[in-house]
């Protein structure tokens, strides 16, 4: 008897969480802006993933007598100090910032799903030793965090996206263990405990679907804002730096011009602004496909 | 029946959802009258359209998604739907007020209990604040709650208490009418009688008419004058309390009594009613009931019938009125 | 709610010493040798090794850390800074008045600016006011603040030449670009936040209540819905702050402005570890009692959520609305 009402709680589980899904993405699929976000996102992608072959120069070549060229037919965005094509080492740097922003956010995500899910399902004194320690962490303000970390570590790709991912692991930890301490009420969840479910099946397949809608926004949103501290840490010399074409780093490079070049800066700036826009715009869909009452 | 004036006529009301790609027909073309001073009782299942008819006619219904293409509400002489919003404000909490399904929910939880009471006094009698204060302490006393815990805020009391506080606060005016909407369903059961004890008893005090919202034909008997049950967003059967009681006529009615456990018969089993209430956005042609009604013929698909007069006043909205009365002869008879 | 006060600022005692911790073991592992910064390349390896005994740079990490937090929490003394040679406390006192001023006035434009937006946002749903300000909003929290400073500087002090492009010469004046810039993502932020707070109680059954009362529409709005959801919105003002103060490491070093964070980022590239940690040791300490104060202000305003921090004293229970509510302002 037990073992059938916990089967049929598991169906429910399993037949909502798809049909969910589903609904989910119809409602997203409606969503006109957030449907313009996921297709810049997706463009984007693409251009970091074919820069080298669609990029009109190379982003490395230098030319003397391009030195500061404003925008024109040949150079789009114009050249930057030492002559390189601004719109191809912006197009390549699109490479470098959302894999900042993704691996960072997903870095962070893992580490700190799995600590959430820990603390909210055992509880009592796992909880309480993890929450403090990240009472620590959270007590120092995080873009502090990175730009410490960062110090430390060095500049490169990799040790940015530690420094970046830090600092993003007890907001993920707090959402995930509030999430889940609702979710653990449940009777379903008190069933598969009943039919002798290990651990950390109950965990993966009865807790964290049914609590992870809030993390998956709130990923989205973490994407975009990782990718602005990523730019301001290069901006400020750490973080990736040149000659790497990143972003920040071509905007750190050409503040010192800008009153006689602003080309150098407009369009750097305008590309952050336009992921990092895209990634809101789906991440606010998400949020309201994801909790449909909201929107009304 | 004496022939009281009537304090108000619902005329046709039909109220309606639209969501984004369909319409929940919630109220469908709804009369019933109200004598002053007396109770009718709304009866029906949840999801029938009885608190769409409640909160209509305070017009706080959410607009949008609810809309209400026809209708007349005429209260007092007055018709309220077509009220300027003003004047509607006027009537709100002053001539007609409203008790609440969920007191859980029903009150401000950062707003002192009392205040919340005294708020509407001040509002609608120009009170000085000490005076609202006086009067929300006494209304407290009424309902039987401590004039001290005028201080405290509503997550300091029990469900129980709180529903006396919401009804205080509905009764703090003196209203004319009191719209009563499943006051008694979230609460235990021993407070459930407690609670529509004292809503009897003030309501005697005080002279209100009442509109009682209900699934529970108990408390049907033990308030209302007058019944009209719902089903699906329309009136089916309507008629005096001991009209509808002694002599159910629609096949829903009598489901209704049926599945009611009966101390005085010896029945094995309670008899449900079979089925699911239709999808409001999607009735059934026909008679509305049709697709649960144990008697449905044919014609019962095709055939929307209005309501008619069956004698004395008792309304009713059934093509096989004759067949199923033949039918309980027969059983009678068996027996 | 005294006990809690004094409860949760003896927690701070740790927290503090894990960030000492913390911080101190991020610069241990930092590359780079604050000798040879602080006397240059042409320093010799003598002197470069008498100045590393003399800093104690040679010592294991466990006798550095064990001096750091006996010199910092038994003595109260923040070290000397290898660069200037000054105490570290009194140059940070001397420049955290620079980023106070502008933290605290971006905290306000973010709260006068943005709660405003917001609840007239959610006053207008679906209204053209309403999508005019989400999509201002929008693109409010998607601007990387240092590129918008660039952009001001470009705009009103290069072209038009109203402000003053760096520095803090001139008054007031010199804080309203830096201010402008860090606070536009808070301002964004909150408008968002509002709106959407707004429009969760907007729906709540007590407001049908208040309408149900007779209250005029504009009362109902003022009395009744806007205190809910200003509730969940002190969380947001809590860590809009912490944005702000990191923030300002950023606009400081864009604008020129000699604050604590232009400090620290100057002591990261020349290996001044005393400002680093000290910076963040305070820094962190500001935020710290932001957050309790945040914290205090929630209880205030929530009667469920002080009842739940008085205890058992009274005997009335609180209802889980009391736990779900403190969870929320963690999240």
């Amino acid at each position: 008897m037990v073992k059938a009402s916990s089967r049929q709680a598991n169906a429910g589980v399993r037949s909502r969480r798809q049909g969910q899904l589903g609904q989910v993405m119809h409602r997203l699929a409606k969503n006109k802006l957030a449907m313009l976000g996921l297709f810049v996102m997706l463009a984007l992608i693409a251009v970091a993933l074919l820069s080298p072959w669609i990029t009109p120069y190379d982003y490395a070549a230098t030319s003397k007598a391009d030195r500061y060229a404003l925008p024109s037919a040949q150079h789009w965005f114009g050249c930057d100090g030492m002559g390189r094509d601004i719109f191809s080492r912006i197009l390549y740097g699109a490479r470098a910032s959302l894999w900042l922003g993704l691996m960072s956010t997903l870095v962070s995500t893992v580490i700190g799903v799995i600590l959430g899910s820990l603390v909210g399902y055992f509880g009592g004194w796992v909880d309480n030793v993890v929450m403090r320690l990240l009472d620590i962490l959270q007590a120092i303000p995080g873009m502090l965090l990175s730009i410490a970390i960062s110090a430390a570590l060095g500049s490169g790709i990799g040790n940015t996206i530690l420094a970046l991912s830090i600092g993003g692991i007890p907001m993920t930890v707090r959402l995930l263990r509030g999430s889940i301490l609702t979710v653990r009420k449940q009777e379903y969840i008190e069933a598969a405990e009943k039919i002798n479910c290990s651990r950390l099946r109950v965990i993966t397949s009865h807790i964290l679907p049914n609590s992870i809608a809030p993390v998956i926004v709130s990923v989205t949103m973490g994407i975009g804002n990782t990718i602005l501290q990523a730019a301001s840490l290069s901006y400020i010399g750490l973080g990736v730096q040149p000659p790497t074409p990143e972003w920040g780093a071509m905007l750190s490079e050409g503040k010192a011009m800008i009153t006689k070049y602003p080309h150098l800066c407009i369009f750097p700036g305008l590309a952050i602004m336009v992921v990092v826009l895209a990634l809101n715009m789906l991440g606010d869909g998400l949020r309201d496909a994801m909790d449909p009452k909201l929107k009304n | 029946m004496e022939n009281k004036e009537m304090l108000l006529s619902v005329r046709d009301l039909t109220v309606e959802y639209t969501s984004e790609d369909e319409v929940v027909h919630a109220v469908n073309h709804v009369s019933f009258d109200l004598a002053r001073g007396s109770t009718i009782g709304l009866v029906g299942e949840t999801g029938a359209g009885k608190t769409s008819i409640a909160r209509a006619i305070l017009r706080i219904l959410p607009e949008p998604p609810a809309r209400v293409p026809s209708g007349e509400i005429i209260f007092e002489g007055k018709n309220l739907l077509t009220l300027r919003e003003e004047e509607m404000q006027k009537i709100r909490g002053k001539e007609i007020s409203m008790i609440f399904q969920d007191p859980m929910t029903a009150l401000n939880p950062i707003m002192r209990v009392g205040e919340q009471i005294a708020e509407v006094v001040r509002l609608h009698e120009h009170c000085s604040k000490a005076e609202g204060t006086k009067k929300a302490k006494e209304m407290l006393e009424m309902v039987g709650i401590p004039g001290e815990r005028y201080y405290e805020y509503p997550h300091q009391f029990s469900g129980g208490m709180k529903q006396r506080v919401v009804i205080a606060m509905a009764l703090a005016c003196n209203p004319t009418l009191l719209l009563a909407d499943e006051p008694t369903t979230a609460l235990d059961v021993t407070i459930q009688a407690q609670v529509l004890d004292m809503i009897r008893d003030l309501r005697q005090k005080l002279g209100t008419s009442m509109i009682m919202i209900t699934h529970d034909l108990g408390i049907v008997a033990e308030v209302c004058d007058t019944v009209a049950v719902i089903y699906a967003g329309e009136v089916v059967e309507y008629g005096t309390k001991e009209q509808i009681f002694d002599n159910p006529l629609f096949p829903y009615t009598i489901g209704l009594f049926g599945s009611l456990p009966d101390l005085t018969s010896d029945v094995e089993r309670l008899s449900p009613i079979e089925g699911l209430p239709p999808d409001p956005s999607d009735l059934p042609r026909g008679c509305a009931f049709h697709p649960r009604c144990p008697h449905a013929c044919e014609a019962c698909e095709k055939a929307h019938l209005p309501l008619a007069d069956v004698g004395g006043g008792h309304l009713c909205r059934c093509n096989r009125l004759d067949a199923i009365a033949a039918e309980g002869k027969k059983k009678e008879a068996r027996a | 709610m005294i006990r809690y006060i004094g409860k949760r600022l003896l927690w701070m005692i740790p927290v503090m010493l894990g960030i000492a911790i913390l911080i101190f073991s991020i610069m241990y592992i930092c590359p780079g040798d604050p000798a040879q910064s602080m006397l240059g390349p042409s320093a010799t390896a003598v002197e470069l090794a008498a100045k590393r005994e003399e800093l104690g740079l040679n010592d294991p990490y466990i006798v550095r850390l064990g001096r750091y937090l006996y010199q910092t929490f038994i003595r109260f003394d923040l070290g000397v800074s290898y660069k200037y040679g000054t105490s570290v406390f009194e140059g940070l006192m001397e420049r955290m008045r620079y980023t106070l001023v502008i933290a605290l006035l971006c905290m306000a434009l973010q709260v006068f600016v943005g709660t405003p937006l917001g609840i007239a946002a959610a006053t207008h749903h679906n209204g053209v006011a309403d999508r005019i300000c989400m999509l201002l909003a929008l693109v409010g929290v998607s601007i990387p603040a240092f590129w918008l400073a660039l952009m001001l500087v470009l705009i009103f002090a290069v072209n038009l030449n109203w402000l003053p492009t760096s520095g803090v010469d001139n008054g007031l004046l010199s804080f309203i670009m830096p201010c402008i810039a860090n606070s536009f993502a808070g301002i964004a932020s909150q408008a968002r936040h509002t709106r959407s707070s707004m429009l969760e109680v907007i729906r709540s059954d007590y407001i049908v209540t208040a309408k149900a009362k007779g209250l005029s529409p504009r009362t109902v709005l003022l009395r009744h819905a806007l205190p809910n959801a200003l509730i969940p919105i002190i969380t947001i003002i809590g860590n809009g702050m912490g944005m702000m103060l990191g923030g300002t490491v950023i606009i400081e070093n864009v604008f020129a402005i000699p604050g604590v964070g232009r400090y620290m980022t100057d002591a990261i590239s020349s290996r001044d570890y005393p400002v680093v940690m000290g910076g963040v040791l305070v820094l962190g300490l500001i935020f710290s009692l932001i957050m309790l104060l945040v914290d205090i202000v929630y209880a205030f305003v929530d009667p469920r959520i002080k009842a739940q921090y008085e205890g058992r004293r009274k005997k009335k229970k609180a209802p889980a609305a009391a736990a779900a509510g403190k969870e929320a302002q963690h999240g």
